[in-house]
């Protein structure tokens, strides 16, 4: 097992190796982020000055191994923007993100639970019309929609909540709600197909043959089967859930990673581009290797595939 | 299953039925904006700005009511149409040519192609699919002159890794049936047999990937507007028009509200019929 | 329970209606206003930086100057100098400026205020190596030569050329008086806190999310009303009108046109208009220069430009901006010297029929002009493409070409690639006419590439009216400047913006001239 954990460790590797690359690629060819660095009145011999002092002006190649060799040595360079180192800019973010994230997780699994459940044990009855209809509506509807839609009725003409900012357990509800229940919709889809699958297996016949209740069977057995194949896919569905977040959070005014990204992106400000990527891309990596270990934990066989 | 067999499975599911209507809907709108409606999408009226629907106390000139130019909503939307659905299919044939690629290389090939793409694909899985789109921008929309051409690259390069990821698993699949092998044992020419033999064979779960992407590239448009980084007027797309009217929510409903359900309504299609397409064609699929 | 059956869904329904209905009875709405003497304030961006001179932006410098007080500063609502931290001062000769500074004030961490403290704060700028690199407002402050201390409560200025904006600039963005000993200390840590000695101490800064800023008990002034401030960072728009009309905000600023009713038709919430620095313009490309030395396209005839300022029809764009704006010919809006009745609040020469004229004297033969926006400003978008069409109806081919902020100041502003027409919004912090007149002076033509006699007559009045002492002379002499300009339509000002905050009722607080958000004098009821 543990060399199972050293070895998917390992190979975590490249694929981060590779995102410096591309990073710098995508980032440094688009454009001279000089502009913003300046006055509007700057003549250009003073943008030429501003260039070099941020050493804009050397060949990409050169840029790029200056960059990795810091960042392997642990700094990420500072954010011109900020004028402050950029990974703890990023990390200091890291909670509000989180925290948005777990509590998106949370809500759509208390939805999509009994949802799934029920909607496979009453199949075609009216409360799987009713779970199919607004899971597949939630997927067919942006998430901005859904946010602006939830501030102007919950917060604004009912006043149950607050309407942005992240100051306490109310203000987190909009915004996990609206990240929350579109994650829920895939969760409920694949808990209601796999248990729909785990139902007509064989086991289930024989295990209520032997005169096991039947909310036993389903809950014990296929629930837990099922329970399986949706951690995989909240493995998968953990970069959704960043990307989404990335819109929810400049939509009810989250102080997370995903609005400095979006600030980032749009002035230029690559070294922290880089470390918020970055530190995305690891937190999908590091959800699916938990994935990855659990799945591995669960079921013996596929460690030495 | 053939084509006929296809067709007579969607008249009989009402799932398939709704979704095909609504896609072929879209569709005929789009393609008929110029027909359908007289009035030029570009056009101010400025006497007649933020004017209601017809049932809302407008009347039939502005059937929709009118922007904040006193432009026709309902023309605008028709319009819209067409470039939302052609942002989406062709941002969709973009991934899928290069997911699809990948995957066939990575399935087929194996060994050190395999590691190398394989590693690419995980590096691009980790990396959430707005967050590249907006690198993707950073870099190519300055030169971009077209930006409707510049989001169909933007939306296509960030979506292959479906594609690819699916591809390359069914591949590895198809290449130990007994008559792909056969093939490869007569010594064949790689190229033909993975076209010849091995796309067919992963089809099946392409087609239903397309048609769910489209609906992701549909709603990732509208993202991008969004965040101000979508298409630019005078082009118009349902996204823009979603974008550009939340600000009059509460006051002009109409703005954004028409094309959030034209939105919901082509998305929704695409899915039904994405669904039911994997029902029929690949029950087995996870997507 | 066994199998599934009818009566089980049927009671999962009515436990559902129960859920639901139990939600729809909240005991009571979510209270959600400030409490106590304190008040929220919601911005649509913080600062990057809490040190005055790295940050400009506009939202940035109302955070700033709550914290740090000016040796001068404008009185927000009649915009004349008062005296802050220097209690006098007297223009000694052209380049001299003596001051008398304001005793017994001390900073937030309880440094003394005194002349060291003026010297340290501006040396540090204008001395600095590393120039706009390592601060954005360097430029601003060049113009100071040297300062003397003449005792710990009397320091000179000697400027490097005589400056008639001197008051201007003394009081422009940045001017806040640093405390010197704790700032030493902090550019040797990196660790930067605003200490000032302004009417409010700051407490906290959550980046991006809010910062908190208390009354300063001590303030020279007595100590404000209001005890705590909280800076929220609030991008989205209608997330920020939707703040104020729950009470979980005070103060919003950027308020739409279209949200105008329902704020004032809420009850305790009150929308204020004010007129911001910003003029919003239509601006030339008139020839090649050494930034676009292959540039040629029609705009290079004068007559081109002057038909185009013919089929500009301001008063539509008013309209199409909702009322949002006071039509200008001029960037010199009032209370700026220079200012003038014949350019400003002036509709312009709307005359399609001559610009049709100007066209075919020119000879013009749709040849395409490019015209560059971005969507910076509220309606922007929308303005440009009335423009286009108002073009368009005249004759001309216009190629617009709308790009995101980014892109635009990457692409077109900063590279100088404007080609013959670009729409842009600037201000004039300072209300002194030098700076809005700064891109017509011969070595800054980068984007509008003017040139001839005119141009040099322009070139010579700047130059003369930046160093002129006497007042009315370079009134004078800005006003001729507005004339040259606009009877060679060099830049096409449209209109000065109109903004819009949102208060909530038990706030006394109105937005001053130019809309700063100073809380020094603000109340509760």
């Amino acid at each position: 097992m543990l060399t199972f954990i050293v070895m998917r460790t390992l190979q975590m590797v490249p694929p981060l190796f590779g995102l410096t690359i591309i990073l710098f690629v995508l980032l440094r060819i688009g454009g001279d982020p000089v502009a913003h660095l300046v006055h509007p009145d700057a003549t250009p011999a003073e943008i030429q000055q501003v260039r070099e002092a941020y050493g804009f002006d050397r060949p990409w190649v050169e840029q790029y191994f200056r960059q990795l060799t810091l960042i392997v040595t642990g700094d990420f360079g500072d954010s011109y923007r900020y004028r402050a180192p950029a990974m703890p800019l990023v990390l200091e973010r890291l909670p509000a993100t989180l925290e948005l994230a777990l509590a998106s997780i949370a809500i759509a699994l208390v939805i999509a639970i009994p949802a799934g459940i029920l909607s496979a044990v009453y199949q075609n009855s009216w409360l799987d019309v009713l779970v199919t209809v607004t899971s597949t509506l939630g997927r067919a509807m942006p998430n901005f929609w859904i946010g602006i839609m939830l501030i102007l009725v919950v917060a604004v003409q009912l006043r149950w909540l607050p309407v942005a900012g992240r100051d306490g357990l109310a203000h987190l509800i909009l915004p996990a709600i609206t990240l929350g229940t579109s994650l829920a919709t895939t969760i409920a889809r694949l808990l209601r197909s796999s248990l729909l699958e785990i139902m007509r297996r064989e086991f289930m016949t024989t295990a209520r043959a032997k005169g096991l209740r039947y909310w036993t069977v389903v809950l014990r057995h296929g629930l837990r089967n099922a329970l399986v194949a949706s951690v995989t896919v909240l493995g998968l569905q953990v970069a959704w859930l960043l990307g989404g977040s990335v819109i929810v959070e400049e939509v009810f005014a989250w102080p997370g990673i995903g609005r400095l990204m979006v600030r980032s992106v749009l002035l230029r400000d690559l070294t922290l581009v880089q470390a918020g990527v970055l530190v995305f891309a690891l937190i999908v990596m590091v959800a699916n290797l938990l994935v990855d270990v659990t799945y591995a934990f669960i079921n013996p066989r596929i460690r030495f595939s | 299953m053939n084509a006929g067999k296809v067709l007579r499975s969607l008249l009989r599911s009402p799932v398939g039925l709704i979704g095909a209507l609504l896609v072929v809907g879209a569709f005929v709108s789009a393609l008929g904006a110029g027909w359908f409606s007289a009035i030029d999408p570009t056009q101010f009226h400025l006497r007649n700005r933020l004017a209601p629907p017809v049932w809302a106390g407008g009347t039939w000139e502005f059937p929709l009511g009118t922007d904040q130019l006193g432009r026709d909503i309902a023309s605008r939307l028709m319009h819209g149409a067409r470039v939302s659905l052609m942002v989406g299919v062709f941002g969709v044939a973009v991934s899928t040519l290069i997911g699809v690629t990948i995957g066939l290389l990575a399935g087929y090939y194996r060994g050190w192609v395999d590691a190398v793409l394989s590693r690419l694909i995980d590096t691009f899985m980790a990396i959430p699919f707005i967050v590249l789109a907006l690198a993707v921008i950073a870099v190519i929309g300055p030169q971009g002159g077209d930006n409707i051409t510049l989001l169909v690259i933007v939306l296509g390069v960030s979506g292959w890794i479906d594609f690819a990821r699916v591809v390359r698993g069914e591949t590895l699949g198809v290449v130990e049936l007994e008559y792909v092998e056969a093939v490869r044992a007569l010594g064949q020419n790689r190229f033909w047999i993975l076209v010849r033999h091995v796309l067919p064979n992963v089809s099946a779960s392409i087609i239903v990937l397309v048609t769910l992407n489209v609906a992701s590239v549909i709603i990732a448009e509208s993202s991008l507007s969004f965040l101000g980084l979508g298409v630019q007027p005078p082009t118009v797309t349902w996204g823009l028009m979603l974008a550009d009217g939340r600000d009059h929510l509460a006051t002009s409903w109409w703005l954004a509200t028409f094309p959030g359900i034209a939105i919901t309504l082509t998305t929704l299609g695409m899915i039904l019929l994405g669904d039911w397409l994997r029902d029929v064609l690949d029950p087995r699929m996870m997507t | 329970m066994t199998e599934p059956t009818n009566r089980t869904l049927r009671r999962l329904l009515i436990l559902l209606v129960l859920l639901l209905a139990a939600l729809a009875l909240p005991a009571t709405a979510f209270a959600q206003t400030t409490p106590g003497s304190q008040i929220t304030i919601a911005i649509g961006e913080l600062p990057t930086s809490l040190d005055p001179p790295r940050d400009w932006a506009i939202a940035s410098t109302w955070v700033h100057m709550n914290v740090f007080d000016c040796l001068i500063w404008r009185d927000r609502d009649t915009m004349e100098f008062t005296p802050f931290l220097a209690t006098s001062w007297e223009n000694v000769d052209d380049r001299t400026w003596r001051m008398e500074l304001r005793e017994g004030v001390t900073f937030h961490n309880g440094e003394p205020f005194d002349a060291e403290a003026v010297v340290w704060t501006y040396e540090r700028i204008y001395t600095a190596p590393g120039g706009q690199a390592d601060f954005i407002t360097f430029n601003q402050w060049t113009f100071i030569e040297e300062i003397n201390v003449l005792g710990p409560y009397e320091v000179e200025f000697v400027t490097r050329t005589p400056d008639p904006a001197f008051l201007s600039r003394i009081a422009g963005t940045g001017c806040g008086i640093q405390a010197p000993v704790a700032g030493r200390e902090m550019a040797e840590s990196g660790n930067y806190t605003p200490i000032g000695t302004g009417p409010y101490t700051f407490v906290s800064y959550a980046r991006d999310d809010n910062l908190v800023m208390e009354a300063n008990p001590d303030w020279f002034f007595g100590a404000p009303e209001i005890e705590r401030v909280t800076w929220r960072s609030v991008p989205e728009v209608s997330t920020r009108v939707a703040s104020l009309l729950t009470g979980a905000a005070d103060l919003i600023s950027g308020v739409p046109f279209q949200d105008w009713d329902r704020i004032n038709a809420n009850d305790g919430t009150t929308v204020t208009e004010f007129l911001t620095t910003q003029v919003m313009m239509l601006a030339m490309r008139s020839g090649a220069n050494e930034q676009f030395p292959d540039y040629s396209g029609p705009t290079e005839d004068v007559r081109i430009r002057q038909a185009i300022a013919h089929a500009i029809d301001r008063e539509t764009i008013i309209d199409v901006i909702d009322g949002l704006g006071v039509p200008t010919l001029s960037r010199m809006t009032p209370p700026t010297l220079g200012w003038s009745p014949e350019y400003y609040d002036t509709y312009g020469d709307y005359d399609p029929e001559r610009a049709m004229e100007l066209l075919a004297e020119a000879g013009y033969d749709g040849e395409e002009l490019t015209f560059h926006t971005s969507a910076t400003w509220i309606n922007q978008r929308a303005l440009a493409e009335v423009i286009t069409a108002m073009l368009q109806a005249v004759g001309l081919n216009v190629n617009l070409q709308i790009m995101d902020t980014t892109t635009f100041r990457e692409q077109i502003y900063f590279p100088y690639q404007n080609q013959e027409l670009y729409l842009d919004a600037l201000g004039n912090s300072f209300f002194d006419p030098w700076i809005v007149v700064l891109s017509e002076r011969s070595d800054r033509r980068e984007r509008s590439g003017w040139s001839g006699p005119v141009a040099d007559e322009v070139d010579a009045l700047i130059r003369a009216a930046a160093v002129n002492m006497d007042l009315e002379e370079r009134e004078a002499q800005y006003q001729e400047i507005q004339r040259l300009m606009l009877q060679e339509a060099v830049t096409l000002p449209l209109y000065q913006m109109i903004d819009a905050v949102g208060t909530s009722d038990r706030l006394n607080w109105s937005p001053p001239q130019d809309g700063f958000f100073w809380m020094g004098n603000a109340t509760l009821d």
